[in-house]
């Protein structure tokens, strides 16, 4: 027995030789083919993956208004993942992280048992847990911890000033507002870095690396006062609850620069939640992006034109019999009314569109529009705010105008305006006839230190200083005239229009619904603020001497009450 | 008992100790490629690469004293030895240190003792003492189950670790040492469809990150960022390394930290890297003359328990080095397997140094036989 078993083993000892054999010589074939056959194809991917391109993202600046409220920011989110297989001392790492994650030691360490990796320990963490977490990675190494961040824009405000901020979306796209406007200032210009790399991604020094610096973004100041914003706001919600109105606007411009203090809209939405789908469109800025049909608030640019040009005077004597034919068509005022002989005071206090008409007509097409397209329409302000539209004024023989067009749109009706333009034409007259570019930005902080700060600047003088000046005592006395005039703020001389615009639809003009609107200035001898409410289909009251000029009041109240602006009788006795 | 004798010096196989002592000084040379080079911190007593030549010197002592001691002492040791293996497996699965998610190591202060190394060697005595004695029954399943029985218990407890690898070269080490007693080549063929019928089993019971390093095998590009990420990465050290290879401690991918692992499952793909294809010829060649001298040994043998020592010896390095090999060349899964001799590793090369003390014991004693043997168990 013994012998037979054993006579076996020689033999099978031997082919284990040729087993050893056998497996070195296979061992052997695969080195040859790597790194003989394939080398030089290996050796390519070595070196593409030991190269490194990367990105060196500049921070996004920030946008705050003048009076320093942060209203929207960059900020890193960091998560924290692990995978215990890599890690040497699984316990020492979960008593680093606990208080650093406010967890316990122990629960940490449970998940690192028994939850499968890898392990989200964190994520969407603030600055400060990220960052105490990354420490801990640059002390331990690469293995089992990573921690990663990615940028975040926030918008600290909320809905507050949502459509002048605008948003910048997850893709680092901007839309809307001064996000958009002034994205490539914001941006700043990501860097470069490329160089050898090792497998934690560092550049590693065998190679200078060549790199190019980011530049950050430019912060931007804004012209927008945060009270000023917060008082416009509140009472455009307010005007839109009480005359039930389907959106509205309010902007608040400072005549003498052009400056805009505060630009509300309603509705509106958090700038954080830009995505919900109802929100898209709430955060657009319909201030300068969308157009409507101003009505009789367009009168004050009629009147200006027509006084400038001399063909009516204050003591212009009108004779008003409640209709005139234009081109065939017939024009009348508002409730037929037929108030007989009238000033210009009366024109404009009865917001007469028959002797409107007739002033626009006695200008003539040519002149009338010079008026009109100096005022700006027609062309965008060039605010510093995204998406900005210029509005439509039909010219003599574009195809479009008809003889009736220069009559109607005398008060407001067939021209198509911004809010904002709107507001800058009656800011015109309340500076001295002197046309500014509408600004938003009031500084530009560069990253290099520089600052830029934006000079007011006069678009074009429309129309003379005097003629201005009357207009203004015109549009004061209208208002004064009328006891029950809503937009009256007690103990200051203001200047203003109503307007009540019908809305226009396909075909025609919507038989229901109105747009209602009052644009002023106060005080009227040296005009600090001009403020546009709009309102969007108003339910209460289709007119909008009912629902816009109390939300005029309200605003112009709270805003000589912030700024301290003594009452006319205290002010005009000091001088 | 069997009659002992004095070891001859002269049947020392100093070829067998020169090249381990060459294998095991490219591996401290490249193990300080793979840590001091990179991190450039000097050297200590923490360093990887210095405490693998200190590990050489003691394996080394070691060594000598166990080929001078007779390898027939075991004989009589079989049970102890076996009880002593299962208490230190038993003992790491209840004190051992939790490193990577498995439970391998007991932390001996000046350094983490790996049961499971030694366990391989300790093992091989119990076995080849069992064969030996029952080497005529070998043919029949009887003999070769409770030979299976003596390796199976162990083996469960180091599967539970959870050391995969370490499982399989228990058990091919066995089959191999079956096979040289005598084992039919029918009862190979039984054992083989019964494996092939237990696979799926065996697969439904690996844990996740066992299928899925098998399924990495199967298709590195499946996952190149996670369980292929090594793989990928030791094919790409390997291959860039030429003919000459990039130099010593130059090898990109190595040095650029791309390769992780790498002074221990991955050390081949160091040497592939920055000793090219001869380097790496050269570190192959070497384990198979090692393994032809420990054949020689099992040739020259005269007794069963000394020839199935030596077998069982040479299995186990030969499937250890083709694992670790196949793994860093892409021929074999992802198991945490060291490459002999050459990895770092305490624990792996103390045993295998200890291991190549019995053989040289085996040597050493073979000629005494001839005086002493009473010609009652061998030929």
């Amino acid at each position: 027995m013994s012998a037979q078993t054993l006579s076996r083993a020689p033999v099978r000892l031997r082919a284990a030789l040729i087993v050893i054999l056998a497996v070195g010589l296979v061992l052997a074939a695969r080195l040859f083919y790597w790194q003989i056959v394939r080398w030089d194809d290996i050796r390519q991917r070595a070196d593409k993956e030991q190269t490194i391109n990367a990105t060196i993202p500049a921070r996004r600046g920030s946008i705050v208004t003048s009076d320093g409220l942060l209203l929207a920011e960059d900020e890193y989110l960091y998560t924290i993942v692990v995978d215990p297989r890599q890690i040497t001392n699984p316990s020492d790492l979960a008593r680093q992280l606990a208080p650093i994650l406010g967890q316990s030691a122990d629960s940490i360490l449970t998940r690192f048992k028994t939850d499968k990796p890898p392990i989200i320990l964190a994520s969407d963490a603030p600055a400060t847990t990220g960052e105490a977490a990354a420490d801990i990675e640059n002390q331990t190494g690469m293995a089992g911890l990573a921690v990663t961040s990615r940028r975040v824009r926030v918008y600290p405000g909320g809905a507050f000033a949502a459509q002048v901020v605008g948003f910048v979306n997850t893709q680092g796209a901007a839309a809307n507002g001064v996000e958009r406007f002034e994205d490539a200032n914001l941006r700043g210009v990501d860097g470069s870095l490329s160089g050898a790399s090792d497998a934690l991604h560092d550049v590693i020094p065998f190679d200078p690396p060549t790199s190019q610096p980011a530049v950050n973004g430019a912060d931007v100041v804004l012209t927008i006062d945060s009270a000023m914003q917060r008082i416009a706001e509140t009472e455009l919600a307010n005007g839109i609850r009480d005359s039930r109105a389907q959106s509205g606007s309010v902007i608040v411009l400072d005549p003498k620069t052009g400056a805009i203090l505060a630009l509300a809209i309603w509705p509106t939405a958090d700038l954080n939640a830009y995505y919900d789908p109802g929100n898209l469109q709430r955060l657009v800025d319909s201030a300068v992006s969308s157009e409507y049909e101003p009505g009789s608030v367009f009168k004050i640019v009629t009147a200006a034109a027509a006084l400038d040009a001399g063909t009516v005077t204050p003591n212009t004597t009108f004779d008003d019999t409640g209709s005139i034919y234009v081109g065939g068509r017939l024009i009348k005022n508002h409730d037929n009314i037929a108030p007989g002989r009238v000033d210009l005071t009366g024109v404009l206090q009865l917001s007469l569109n028959v002797e409107a008409a007739k002033m626009s007509i006695g200008l003539g097409a040519e002149r009338f529009y010079q008026y009109v397209r100096n005022f700006g329409f027609g062309s965008p302000t060039r605010v510093e705010l995204a998406d900005e539209v210029g509005g439509d004024v039909k010219s003599v023989g574009d195809g479009r105008w008809r003889d009736v067009d220069l009559a109607t749109n005398a008060f407001g009706q067939g021209i198509s305006v911004t809010p904002l333009q709107m507001i800058s034409a009656v800011a015109a007259v309340a500076n001295n006839g002197n046309l500014m570019r509408p600004y938003i930005v009031k500084q530009m902080r560069y990253a290099n230190g520089t600052v830029f700060n934006t000079t007011p600047q006069v678009v074009r003088p429309v129309i003379r200083p005097e003629t201005a000046q009357t207009l203004t005592r015109i549009l004061s006395n209208s208002i004064i005239a009328e006891s029950t005039n809503k937009a009256v703020v007690p103990g200051y001389r203001i200047a203003g229009k109503t307007g009540t615009a019908s809305i226009p639809i396909p075909g025609g003009y919507d038989p229901i619904g109105t747009i209602a609107s009052f644009a002023g200035y106060l005080p009227s001898d040296d005009p600090q603020f001009v403020i546009l409410v709009k309102l969007d289909r108003p339910q209460t009251s289709e007119w909008g001497s009912q629902v816009a000029s109390p939300v005029f009041a309200a605003v112009a109240k709270q805003l000589v009450a912030l700024v301290g602006l003594p009452p006319d009788n205290v002010r005009l006795a000091s001088k | 008992m069997e009659r002992l004798s004095r070891p001859r010096f002269t049947d020392f196989d100093f070829w067998l100790l020169g090249a381990t002592i060459l294998l095991t000084l490219i591996g401290v040379a490249m193990i300080y490629s793979a840590t001091a080079c990179i991190t450039g911190e000097p050297l200590d007593l923490s360093s990887p690469s210095l405490r693998q030549a200190i590990y050489l010197v003691v394996g080394l002592v070691g060594m000598f004293v166990l080929a001078f001691i007779d390898y027939r002492v075991y004989n009589a040791l079989r049970w102890p030895i076996w009880i002593f293996t299962l208490g230190i497996l038993a003992i790491v699965s209840v004190i051992g240190q939790i490193t990577h998610g498995a439970q391998r190591w007991i932390d001996l202060r000046i350094f983490l003792f790996q049961p499971s190394e030694l366990s391989k060697l300790l093992l091989i005595l119990v076995v080849a003492k069992y064969m030996a004695d029952h080497e005529q029954e070998m043919t029949h399943w009887r003999a070769l189950a409770i030979s299976l029985v003596f390796v199976a218990l162990p083996l469960v407890l180091v599967y539970l670790q959870p050391d995969l690898g370490t499982a399989i070269v228990i058990g091919t080490t066995w089959g191999v040492m079956a096979l040289a007693a005598g084992m039919k080549w029918r009862d190979v063929l039984i054992i083989a469809a019964i494996g092939a019928v237990a696979a799926p089993l065996i697969w439904a019971n690996l844990r996740p990150y066992q299928q899925e390093r098998i399924l990495t095998f199967l298709d590195p590009a499946r996952d190149p960022l996670g369980a292929g990420y090594n793989v990928t990465q030791a094919r790409i050290a390997i291959g860039s390394g030429g003919l000459n290879g990039l130099g010593f401690c130059s090898g990109t991918q190595s040095q650029l930290r791309f390769l992780r692992i790498r002074q221990t499952d991955f050390i081949f793909s160091v040497i592939g890297e920055e000793l090219g294809f001869v380097g790496s010829l050269f570190v192959i060649a070497l384990i198979a003359f090692i393994l032809f001298r420990i054949i020689r040994a099992a040739m020259m043998a005269r007794t069963p328990f000394g020839k199935l020592i030596a077998v069982g010896v040479t299995a186990m390095i030969l499937i250890q080095s083709y694992v670790n090999l196949g793994m860093n060349l892409g021929l074999m899964p992802v198991t945490g397997i060291p490459l002999p001799f050459v990895s770092s590793g305490g624990s792996s090369l103390i045993s295998l140094l200890a291991a190549e003390g019995v053989v040289q014991s085996i040597l050493m004693h073979q000629r005494g036989l001839e005086l002493a043997g009473s010609g009652k168990n061998y030929e």
